[in-house]
C-alpha cells in the first residue's frame, strides 16, 4: 500500500463518515431498530394482560363464579353498566345462564381498542377457565397445572452426547448473528464505493485523478477507506448491540464468553467477503455509465449476501448437502454459506480452508483485472461497455 | 527527482516521443508520432476534434500505455516521480461539490507530497480570486471559479511540465487575461506548457512551437514561424469592380468588396498589386502572414 493509496483512503473515509446519510445508518439503524423492538415488546406485552391493573365487574346468571381480586360482582346488567360508566370498572363480563353450554361471554367495555379488548385478556380466560376447572371439581392443584404455561428445561447435547453450557449455544447463535451484521457491513461498505465511484465517473473526474496516482492507488485507496467506514459502522453496532445486551436480563450470559475459533472465522470471512465485493463493485461501477445502473447491476451481488436466508430450509435441512458444498467454495456465497454452516453443524476443515483459498485466489485474480477495468473505464463516458471493450481493457497494457 | 533536479538540467528536452503508435480495437488513434517538447517552452497542441489529442495526453500522463515507440520525460521512462512533476489541467470534469475548497486542494497537494499545503493554498487562492471561498463548499463556486480551482490543483506541486486542454474554456474575458498571465508568468520561470486548444488567436500570441494532428497522424509540427513560411502569404484587398484572373494564387476568399487572396509561396505579390490595379479600384492592399486559423482549417480540409 502505497503513501498516495492512503491518502486517497483517508480522505473516501473523512468524506464518507461526515455525511449525513451515514451517520443516519450508522447511529439511526439501531436506533430505529431498537425503536422497533422496544415496541414489539411493549405491544405484546399489552397483548391479553390489557386489564391486569384495572377492575373487572361480572354478572354470574350461572351462580358458579367465586370472587376473586381484581373480579367485582353486580346483581344485574343495569348495575354492571353503571358501573362502567361510572369509570368504576373497566370491563364487565356477562356470565348468561347458558354458558355451560354454549362457552358464550358476554363484554362491555367503554375501552374500544384492539388491545385493550376485555373478552381476550389473559386474566379473564384464566378466571374464567378456574372457575370452569373448578365447577368440574378438578382438584386446585390440578387447576393450576392446567393453567400454568408448559416450561420445558432443554438441554442441548454435544456430538459426544454431553450436555452444551450455555457459552457453547451463545458460541453458536453469536457467530450466526455476527455473519447477519458482516454482512450488511459488507453491502453497506461496498455501497458506498459503488456510489463513490459512480460519482465520479459521472462528472468525469477519473482522469484528473488517474493523473495524480494509479489505477491501483486510486482503487486500492477507496477499497481501503471504505473498508475503514464498513468497520467503523460495524464497531458502532456491535458496541450498541452490547450495551443493549448489557443492559439486559441476558447480560450474564455473555459475561464470560470468550472469543471462539469461530468468531475468528467470522472475522477472516468478512475481511476476504468485503474485498472481494469491493473489488467486483468498483469494476462494476467504472464501467456502467451512470450511478443508477451502477447500483441496478450491484444488486446481482446483493443477491449473493442474501443466499443464507434463501436457501435457509436446504440449509436446516442438510447443510452438508452438495449444493451447499458447491456455495461454500464458490467465492461469492462462501462468507455467507459457509459461516452459517459452521454455526449449524461441523463442517470438514478442509472445505473451509478450500473455500479461503478459493476466496482469496479471486481476490488477487480479481484485484489484477481490476486495476485494468477500472483504468480504462473510468475514461469511458456517457455509453455503455460491451464486454468485448471489458476483455480489451483487461488486455491493456 | 525533484523539482528543482529537473530545472538544473537545462540541456534536456523536456518530453521526448518517438514513433509512437496507440492502438484501439485496430484502429490507430495515434500513428508513429516522434516529435520533442523543450524546457521552458509554451507548446500548442491543436486538431480538429477526434484527432486524437486527449489520447496524447493521457499517454504522456500514462494513464493509457504505448502499443509502440518510447516516451521519454525529463529524459527518464515514466515513473511516480515523474508524475509529480506534471500538472494537469483537464477540459473537463468537475470536482466532488460536497467537499469544501481548502479540503479539496489539500486532498490533491497531499497526493503530490506538496510541503507547506497552507501556505501555497493561501497564495494560489489570493492569487486566483477565491480566497473567500476557501472554507465553502464547491457547489457554491461558479463556472469560472470552479475552472480556477481546478488550475490550483494542477499547478500547487509547481510541476515543471503543465498539461493544459482547453484552459481558456469556462472562463470570462478577465479570468482568461489573469490566467494567460499566470501561464506566461509559470513559462518565464521555466515551467514547460503543453496546451491543448482550438483558440488560434491564443496560439499566436503564447505558443513557441506546435504540433499538430489529424486522424492520429501528425500533419503540423514545428515555431510558428516556420509554419506559417510553409503556408506562404495571403493578402487582404478591399476592392470595387470585379477581381480578374491572377497567376500564383493558391485560392480566393471572396465578400464582394473584401477578398482574402492566398498566395503561392515565394509568389511576387508586387506583380499581383499590378494585375489588380490594371482591373479594379484598390482601396486596400494588406500583405501579411497567413493566420493559424486559416492554416489550421487548410490542414483540417486536407
Amino acid at each position: 500500500m502505497t503513501a498516495k493509496a492512503l491518502v486517497v483512503a483517508k480522505f473516501e473515509f473523512l468524506k464518507t463518515v461526515r455525511r449525513k446519510g451515514f451517520i443516519l445508518g450508522t447511529i439511526g439503524l439501531p436506533v430505529f431498530m431498537l425503536i422497533i423492538i422496544g415496541l414489539s415488546l411493549y405491544a405484546g406485552a399489552g397483548i391479553g394482560t390489557a386489564p391486569a391493573n384495572q377492575t373487572v365487574g361480572y354478572v354470574d346468571a350461572v351462580g358458579f363464579v367465586q370472587a376473586a381480586p381484581g373480579f367485582v360482582q353486580y346483581p344485574d346488567i343495569a348495575a354492571g353498566k353503571a358501573a362502567l360508566v361510572n369509570g368504576d370498572i373497566h370491563s364487565l363480563l356477562i356470565v348468561p345462564p347458558e354458558y355451560i353450554r354454549t362457552g358464550t361471554l358476554t363484554v362491555y367495555t367503554m375501552d374500544n381498542s384492539l388491545l385493550g379488548s376485555a373478552g381476550s385478556s389473559r386474566s379473564v380466560q384464566e378466571f374464567m377457565t378456574q372457575n370452569l376447572l373448578r365447577h368440574e371439581n378438578v382438584s386446585d392443584q390440578a387447576a393450576q397445572k392446567i393453567l400454568s404455561p408448559v416450561s420445558p428445561t432443554v438441554i442441548v447435547l454435544d456430538e459426544a452426547g454431553n450436555p452444551k453450557g450455555d457459552q457453547e449455544i451463545l458460541g453458536f447463535l453469536l457467530p450466526f448473528a455476527l455473519t447477519m451484521v458482516l454482512a450488511l457491513g459488507i453491502l453497506t461498505s461496498s455501497g458506498y464505493l459503488m456510489q463513490g465511484i459512480g460519482e465520479e465517473k459521472e462528472s468525469r473526474r477519473g482522469e484528473f485523478l488517474l493523473s495524480h496516482c494509479s489505477a491501483e492507488e486510486l482503487l486500492g485507496g477507496k477499497i481501503l477507506g471504505y473498508a475503514c467506514v464498513g468497520l467503523l459502522q460495524i464497531v458502532v453496532w456491535v458496541t450498541i448491540g452490547l450495551a443493549v445486551i448489557a443492559a439486559s436480563p441476558f447480560a450474564q450470559l455473555f459475561s464470560e464468553l470468550q472469543v471462539t475459533w469461530l468468531v475468528c472465522l467470522a472475522v477472516i470471512y468478512f475481511i476476504l467477503g468485503y474485498f472481494l465485493f469491493s473489488v467486483s463493485t468498483a469494476c462494476t461501477a467504472s464501467l456502467a455509465p451512470s450511478v443508477r445502473e451502477a447500483q441496478q447491476v450491484s444488486a446481482i451481488f446483493s443477491m449473493f449476501a442474501v443466499f443464507p436466508l434463501i436457501f435457509l430450509q436446504f440449509l436446516l435441512q442438510d447443510p452438508n448437502s452438495l449444493m451447499m458444498q458447491f456455495l461454500t467454495y464458490f467465492p461469492y456465497t462462501a462468507p455467507f454459506i459457509a459461516m452459517v454452516r459452521l454455526t449449524l453443524v461441523t463442517v470438514p476443515p478442509y472445505e473451509i480452508v478450500v473455500s479461503i483459498a478459493v476466496l482469496i485466489i479471486s481476490i488477487a485474480v480479481l484485484t489484477r483485472l481490476a486495476a485494468r477495468i477500472f483504468r480504462m473505464g473510468m475514461l469511458t463516458y456517457g455509453k455503455r461497455v460491451s464486454f468485448r471493450e471489458v476483455f480489451r481493457f483487461i488486455r491493456e497494457k | 527527482m525533484t523539482t528543482s533536479d529537473h530545472k538544473k538540467d537545462d540541456s534536456r528536452n523536456v518530453l521526448e516521443i518517438e514513433h509512437l503508435t496507440k492502438t484501439f480495437d485496430s484502429r490507430n488513434i495515434l500513428e508513429d508520432l516522434s516529435f520533442t517538447v523543450n524546457k521552458g517552452e509554451v507548446f500548442g497542441l491543436l486538431g480538429p476534434n477526434g484527432a486524437g489529442k486527449t489520447t496524447l495526453i493521457r499517454t504522456i500522463l500514462d494513464i493509457f500505455r504505448p502499443d509502440a515507440g518510447t516516451i521519454s520525460l525529463f529524459g527518464r521512462t515514466f515513473s511516480d516521480e515523474i508524475k509529480d512533476a506534471i500538472g494537469y489541467l483537464p477540459e473537463e470534469g468537475s470536482l466532488d461539490k460536497e467537499i469544501p475548497v481548502a479540503e479539496c486542494i489539500r486532498y490533491f497537494a497531499e497526493l503530490k507530497h506538496v510541503d507547506a499545503i497552507d501556505r501555497k493554498m493561501d497564495a494560489w487562492l489570493k492569487r486566483l480570486d477565491l480566497t473567500e471561498y476557501r472554507d465553502k463548499k464547491i457547489q457554491e463556486l461558479s463556472k469560472g471559479m470552479h475552472r480556477r480551482l481546478q488550475f490550483i490543483l494542477a499547478v500547487i506541486h509547481e510541476p515543471d511540465l503543465l498539461i493544459l486542454d482547453e484552459p481558456f474554456s469556462g472562463l470570462d474575458p478577465l479570468n482568461t487575461k489573469t490566467l494567460k498571465d499566470i501561464l506566461l508568468d509559470l513559462s518565464g520561470k521555466g515551467t514547460t506548457l503543453i496546451m491543448s486548444t482550438h483558440q488560434m488567436d491564443e496560439v499566436e500570441r503564447m505558443c513557441d512551437r506546435i504540433l499538430m494532428l489529424n486522424e492520429g497522424k501528425m500533419v503540423l509540427y514545428g515555431s510558428l514561424g516556420e509554419i506559417r513560411r510553409q503556408f506562404g502569404l495571403s493578402v487582404e484587398v478591399r476592392y470595387e469592380g470585379t477581381l480578374p484572373h491572377i497567376d500564383h494564387i493558391l485560392g480566393i476568399n471572396d465578400s464582394g468588396n473584401v477578398a482574402e487572396l492566398i498566395v503561392e509561396k515565394d509568389a511576387d505579390t508586387q506583380a499581383i498589386l499590378k494585375t489588380l490595379v490594371a482591373s479594379v479600384t484598390i482601396r486596400k492592399f494588406e500583405v501579411k502572414q497567413r493566420s493559424m486559423n486559416e492554416i489550421f482549417l487548410e490542414v483540417c480540409k486536407r
